[in-house]
């Protein structure tokens, strides 16, 4: 399997030169003498076109620019997402804290047994799936491994 | 070795990039917004390198420009913002097919290539325009997506965004040389993928 780190051959100087005419990125010197050199050589010059039509062929391709109703839904869905976030962390705390709070309310209190059985269920029940929830977000934010890379 | 001289168009440009990134910066939403609208068919395009999917890569570009919004306080005022923010979409994209790698490859095995479907670009093309233009950019994706990873990001980089060597090499974190050498082959490679294409419409 070819990853990232598979380096490639490393270029011999016919190679590096083509590259950089491909790129327009030789000195005016540089280029006349590889336009002589390509003059001579009909395989190079055969490379060379062929680098010149793939570069030609990709900047011929249209940008994808996302359509009205893309930008929009972009638009709609970017800044939700920092209330989302806000939001879900302040549900959270305040969903913890009233859960505890009503356990120990409900545990000091005089309720019928079967009562306090179904309100223990049922806090528990609401307990495990916010606990869920906040445990599925917390995975992916850790195992998310470029979340601190910027530079 | 020289990098073409920039035209007073690009200047101004640049001028104007600077202005909208440090108004961005400091706050200011319409020069975000201007900033996004100006990055996102590229980002976009781009990210489609990476995942070979529309949809996903609108998502991904979406979590690029969301961490350039909560990150613009750390970004440094002077250095150009494209490698910057292509170092961002790139780790956001890695991280994606890291994720979604084995599902992916799952689903594309269910599907036999999976490329029938891919969406195309939209344009104001004639229906005869569209469906030559629909074809070779079929072709050209189909080709694309069959490179490798390292060789894919290159070519973006270089052929859509049109990056320099040093800013392509800051981008992906390796040498110019190596930057020069993954270009020279991913080219190579991408010519002869698209050999029956080509000699077909030539």
């Amino acid at each position: 399997m070819t990853t990232l780190h598979d380096e490639d051959p490393p270029l011999s100087e016919g190679q590096r030169l083509l590259t950089l005419w491909v790129d327009g990125a030789l000195s005016p010197k540089e280029r006349s003498a590889f336009d002589k050199a390509i003059a001579q050589d009909p395989a190079l010059a055969a490379q060379a076109a062929q680098h010149r039509e793939i570069l030609d062929l990709s900047r011929s391709m249209q940008m994808m620019e996302p359509s009205d109703i893309e930008a929009r839904r972009f638009w709609a869905r970017f800044y939700n997402r920092s209330e989302w976030q806000l939001g879900w962390c302040l549900l959270l705390l305040g969903a913890a804290t009233l859960l505890v709070f009503a356990l120990w309310q409900l545990m000091v209190s005089d309720l019928h047994w079967i009562i306090k059985v179904g309100t223990l269920a049922v806090l528990l029940g609401s307990g495990i799936l916010l606990w869920n929830s906040f445990r599925l977000k917390l995975r992916a934010s850790r195992f998310d491994r470029y979340r601190g890379v910027l530079y | 070795m020289t990098a073409p001289a920039p035209g007073s168009r690009e200047i101004l440009q640049a001028a104007e990039e600077i202005r909208l990134v440090t108004g961005a910066k400091h706050g200011d939403h319409a020069s975000f917004e201007a900033l996004v609208d100006r990055y996102m068919g590229k980002a976009v395009t781009v990210a489609m390198g990476y995942l070979g999917d529309r949809d996903e890569a609108m998502d991904l570009a979406q979590e690029a420009f969301f961490r350039v919004f909560k990150t613009l306080d750390r970004f440094r005022e002077g250095e150009p913002f494209a490698p910057w923010f292509y170092r961002i979409l790139r780790n956001a994209c890695l991280n994606h097919v890291e994720k979604h790698r084995k599902r992916k490859a799952r689903s594309i095995h269910a599907s036999g290539d999976g490329e029938e479907d891919r969406p195309l670009p939209s344009g104001s093309l004639t229906p005869e325009e569209h469906a030559e233009a629909s074809e070779q950019q079929r072709a050209f994706w189909q080709a694309v997506e069959k490179l490798p990873q390292k060789h894919r990001e290159i070519l973006m980089l270089r052929h859509f965004q049109d990056l320099d060597y040093q800013a392509m090499a800051d981008v992906l974190g390796i040498p110019i040389g190596t930057v020069m050498s993954r270009l020279f082959h991913a080219r190579q490679k991408l010519r002869a993928l698209m050999e029956d294409y080509m000699e077909g419409n030539s």
